[in-house]
C-alpha cells in the first residue's frame, strides 16, 4: 500500500473524516493541509528529502480568506504538482458533479480517481485508493454511465440526413444508392444504404421507411 | 468737335490705374500685376480676354472666401476692361455690383477710395453713353467721397469735360479753375501745366483773353519738363484755338507739330488723333464733306450701338433673372429633398439607435442574471454543499448514536447535500467556447440509463455567429428540458435536432415519454424556458399530451 498520502482539504470536518476513512488501509503517513500552496510546499519538501508523497487527495474548491494565495483551486494545484512530480497519483474528492468538468479532470489533468462527496461516494474512497495503488484509473460507479454517455450519444451525420430527405422524395433504396454513387459519397453501395437505413429505423423506433420519415419529420430532423 | 475726350480720358485712367496699384501693392501675385496692366493699359496688350477670365475667377474665389474688398478691386478692373472694349452696359453692371458689395462694408480709407473710384467710373460710362446728367451726378458723389486733392482732381476734370461736351463752358471754367488751384497747391509742374492747358482751352471756347496765355504757358512748362504727351495735348488745343480764331495757318502749324510728336510717341491712337486733326483743318471740300459724313455716321452708329447694347443688356438681365429663378426653384427642390431625406434618415437612425440600445440593455440584463446565477451557485457549491458533506463525514465517523437514527440522519443530510449540489450544477457558469462539446456534456449529465439520445449534426447551426449570452440561455433551456425528461417522462429515446437557415435557428427537442398535461406542475419549467428564450429575442413552443411524448421547439 501507499506509504505517504497528502490530503488537501480546507474543510476541517471533511479532512479529518477522510483521514479516518483511510485508517484501515495501513498507510503509514497521512498529512492533512488546508491550503493549496501548503500542499505544493509539502510535496516539494518531501521530494527534496527523498521521501516523496505518493498520493494527493485534493478538493477542487477552496474558500477565499484573508491569506494571499497563489494557488486558489484544486485544478491549479494538480497542474503544478504534475510539473513537480509527474508520477504523483491524484485523487479528486469534490462536490463537483458536472460530467463535463469531471471528464476534463481525467482527460486534461490526468487524474487517477474522482470521488464525489455524497454519502454513497464517500464510502468509495478506500476502494478508489486501492484501485489507484494497483495502477488503475478509478471511476465512481455513479459516474461510469455519465462519463460514457457522450459515446452513447448518437450524432447523425449529413449523409443520414440526406438519406432521410431522399426518402421523403419517394426514392427507393436502389435509387438512393445510385444517387450516392453518382456523387461519390462514401458508403454508397446498396448494402451500405440498407445498413444506414436499418440503423436509422432502429434509432427512431420505426418499422418501415415511411414510418421512419414520419418520425424524423416529427422530430424536426428534416 | 468731339476730339478732346482723348486727352481727358487718357489721364483719367492713368490715375485710376495708379489708385488700384496702391490697392494691390501688398499683393505679390505676379499674374494679378500682369493682368492689371493688361486692363489699365489695353493698347499694350491683346490679352484682355484672358485678363477677364483671370479676374472673374479671382472674384469668385474672393467672394467665396469673404474677401469683399479684393473682389471689389477686381470688379473695378473688369469694369474698366469692359469699358475699353465698348461694353458700356456690362461695365455699368459690373460697377454697380462693386458698389453694392461696398454697401455692406465698414467705411474706411480703402472702402472710401474704392467707392469713390467706382462712382467716378460710372460717371465715365454715363458720359460715354451721353447720359450727361447721370454722369455729373455720379462725379458729384465721387467728389464727396474724395479723400484729398489728388483724388478729386481727375473727377473734377471729368466733370469739366462733361460740361464741355454739353457746351456748358461756364461750368467747365469753374471746375477747371478749381483744378488749377488744387494743382498749384500740389506744386506738381506737369499737373499744373495740364490744368493750365485745360483751363486755357475752356477759356478759348468762352473767348476769354487769358486763353492763349494759359495755353502757351502750359506748353512752355511741358517743353521744359520734356512732357511729350503733354506737349502734344498743348499743340492740339492750340491748333483748335487758332482754328476757332480763324487763323488756319497757325492751326495747321500746331497740328503738324502735334503730328510730329505723335510720331515720336509712336502710338497709334496719338497718330490717329493727330491725323484726324489735320483732316479737320483741311479746306478740301471733299475732305470736309467726308468728315461731316463720317461724323454723322459715327454718331448714328453710336446711338445704334447704345440702343443695341441697351436691348442686349436688358435681355441679358431677363435671362439672368430667369436663370436665378430657375436656380432658386432647383435649390428649393434640392432643399426639400435634403430635408425629407434628412428627416427619414433621422427617423431610421433614431429607430436603429433605440433598437440597438434596447438590444444591448436586454443583453446586459441577461448577462447580469447569468452572472448572478453563476455567483450564487458557486457560493452554494463551495460553501453549503461542502459544509453538508463535512457534517456527513462527521456523523458517519464520529457520532455515537443508534445505527437506525444515524442512517436516517445521514439520509436527510445527503438529501440536503444533493439538492444544494444540484442547485449549483443547474446555475453554474457555462463554458460555451466549444458549444457542441458543452452540449454533449450537458446531455451526458442528464443522460438517463437505458435511454437512446440522437442528435442531428451540431454543425447545422453556425455556433460562431450565436452570441455567448444566447448560448448560455440555450444551454439552460436544454438543461431544463433534459431534467424534465429524466425526472418525469420515462422516455426511452430523446432526440435533439439542430436546424439553421440563414439567421433563423431552431432546436427541436423531443422525447417519447409519457408526456404531461399542459396544466400540470411541469408548466413551471416550461415557463422558465419560455422566459429565457424571450429574453434573448427568441421564442419557445411545445406540445405534450399525456401518453404522447413531448416536443419543444426553441427558435432564435
Amino acid at each position: 500500500m501507499f506509504q505517504k498520502v497528502l490530503i488537501a482539504e480546507d474543510h476541517g470536518l471533511t479532512g479529518s473524516g477522510l483521514k479516518e476513512s483511510l485508517t484501515g488501509l495501513s498507510i503509514s503517513e497521512i498529512l492533512v493541509v488546508h491550503y493549496c500552496d501548503d500542499a505544493l510546499l509539502k510535496i516539494k519538501a518531501a521530494l527534496q528529502q527523498g521521501t516523496p508523497f505518493e498520493v494527493l487527495i485534493t478538493d477542487l474548491s477552496f474558500k477565499v480568506d484573508y491569506k494571499n494565495r497563489s494557488l486558489s483551486s484544486g485544478e491549479e494545484l494538480i497542474a503544478e504538482v504534475k510539473k513537480v512530480q509527474p508520477t504523483m497519483k491524484i485523487v479528486v474528492y469534490s462536490v463537483e458533479n458536472r460530467v463535463g468538468k469531471i471528464k476534463t479532470l481525467y482527460d486534461d489533468l490526468g487524474i487517477d480517481a474522482f470521488v464525489g462527496k455524497d454519502r454513497r461516494d464517500i464510502n468509495e474512497i478506500g476502494k478508489a485508493i486501492k484501485q489507484v495503488f494497483e495502477g488503475k484509473t478509478y471511476f465512481s460507479e455513479s459516474w461510469q454511465h455519465a462519463l460514457r454517455s457522450s459515446e452513447n450519444q448518437l450524432e447523425l451525420d449529413d449523409y443520414d440526413i440526406l438519406l432521410l430527405k431522399l426518402l421523403t422524395k419517394g426514392l427507393k433504396q436502389e435509387e438512393i444508392a445510385q444517387y450516392f454513387q453518382e456523387r461519390n459519397y462514401p458508403a454508397s453501395s446498396l448494402r451500405s444504404i440498407q445498413d444506414r437505413l436499418g440503423k436509422l429505423k432502429a434509432i427512431f423506433g420505426a418499422k418501415t421507411p415511411v414510418h421512419l420519415v414520419a418520425q424524423a419529420m416529427e422530430r424536426g430532423f428534416i | 468737335m468731339n476730339k478732346p475726350s482723348f486727352f481727358f480720358l487718357f489721364f483719367i485712367y492713368g490715375l485710376i490705374g495708379s489708385m488700384l496699384c496702391i490697392a494691390y501693392s501688398q499683393d505679390s501675385n505676379d499674374s494679378l500685376r500682369y493682368y492689371h496692366n493688361v486692363i489699365v493699359k489695353p493698347e499694350t496688350s491683346t490679352e484682355l480676354n484672358s485678363a477677364f477670365l483671370f479676374f472673374e475667377r479671382e472674384i469668385q474665389k474672393q467672394l467665396s472666401k469673404g474677401d469683399t474688398i479684393s473682389a471689389v478691386q477686381n470688379l473695378r478692373r473688369v469694369a474698366i476692361g469692359q469699358y475699353e472694349l465698348g461694353f458700356l452696359y456690362e461695365s455699368e453692371a459690373t460697377a454697380v455690383k462693386a458698389l453694392k458689395l461696398l454697401e455692406g462694408q465698414k467705411s474706411n480709407v480703402v472702402t472710401q477710395e474704392a467707392r469713390s473710384g467706382v462712382l467716378n467710373h460710372l460717371g465715365i460710362v454715363y458720359k460715354q453713353i451721353k447720359s450727361y446728367d447721370k454722369a455729373i451726378y455720379y462725379y458729384g458723389q465721387a467728389l464727396d467721397l474724395a479723400l484729398d486733392s489728388s483724388d478729386s482732381i481727375p473727377t473734377l476734370n471729368n466733370m469739366s469735360y462733361v460740361y464741355i461736351d454739353q457746351n456748358k463752358y461756364g461750368l467747365a471754367l469753374k471746375t477747371s479753375l478749381l483744378v488749377l488751384e488744387k494743382r498749384l497747391q500740389q506744386n506738381d509742374s506737369i499737373g499744373i501745366a495740364r490744368a493750365m492747358d485745360n483751363l486755357g482751352f475752356v477759356q478759348s471756347k468762352l473767348n476769354m483773353v487769358d486763353a492763349l496765355d494759359n495755353m502757351e504757358s502750359a506748353l512752355k512748362i511741358r517743353q521744359r519738363m520734356h512732357d511729350i504727351p503733354g506737349m502734344y495735348s498743348s499743340h492740339h488745343h492750340l491748333s483748335e484755338y487758332f482754328f476757332d480764331q480763324g487763323n488756319r495757318q497757325k492751326a495747321i502749324e500746331h497740328a503738324e507739330l502735334a503730328y510730329d510728336l505723335a510720331k515720336q510717341l509712336n502710338s497709334a491712337s496719338y497718330l490717329e488723333n493727330a491725323l484726324s486733326l489735320l483732316l479737320d483743318l483741311s479746306d478740301d471740300p471733299k475732305v470736309i464733306a467726308y468728315r461731316k459724313l463720317t461724323d454723322s455716321i459715327s454718331s448714328a452708329k453710336q446711338i445704334q450701338e447704345n440702343k443695341y447694347a441697351m436691348v442686349k443688356y436688358n435681355v441679358e438681365k431677363e435671362r439672368q433673372k430667369a436663370q436665378a429663378a430657375e436656380l432658386q426653384n432647383e435649390r428649393e427642390k434640392t432643399y426639400k429633398i435634403i430635408f425629407i431625406s434628412a428627416f427619414i434618415i433621422a427617423i431610421v437612425v433614431g429607430t436603429f439607435v433605440v433598437y440597438r440600445k434596447n438590444q444591448q440593455r436586454k443583453r446586459e440584463l441577461v448577462q447580469t442574471a447569468q452572472k448572478t446565477e453563476a455567483r450564487i451557485s458557486k457560493r452554494v457549491h463551495d460553501d453549503l454543499a461542502n459544509d453538508v458533506s463535512g457534517v456527513m463525514t462527521f456523523v458517519e465517523n464520529r457520532l455515537n448514536i443508534p445505527v437506525k437514527m444515524k442512517e436516517r440522519l445521514l439520509y436527510f443530510l445527503n438529501d440536503i447535500y444533493v439538492r444544494s449540489r444540484d442547485i449549483s450544477v443547474a446555475n453554474a457558469g457555462v463554458n460555451v467556447s466549444d458549444f457542441p462539446s458543452a452540449l454533449k456534456n450537458l446531455i451526458a449529465q442528464y443522460h438517463p440509463k437505458g435511454v437512446n439520445i440522437v442528435t442531428s449534426p451540431y454543425s447545422n447551426i453556425s455556433w460562431d455567429k450565436v452570441p455567448e449570452h444566447k448560448k448560455i440561455q440555450l444551454y439552460k433551456c436544454l438543461q431544463e428540458l433534459l431534467v424534465n425528461t429524466k425526472k418525469h417522462s420515462k422516455a426511452t429515446m430523446i432526440s435533439i435536432a439542430f436546424n439553421g437557415k440563414g439567421r433563423k435557428n431552431t432546436i427541436v427537442y423531443s422525447d417519447n415519454g409519457i408526456g404531461f398535461d399542459t396544466d400540470k406542475i411541469l408548466m413551471g419549467g416550461m415557463k422558465n424556458v419560455e422566459t429565457r428564450m424571450t429574453e434573448i429575442g427568441g421564442s419557445f413552443s411545445f406540445e405534450s399530451n399525456k401518453g404522447k411524448g413531448f416536443k419543444g421547439s426553441l427558435l432564435f
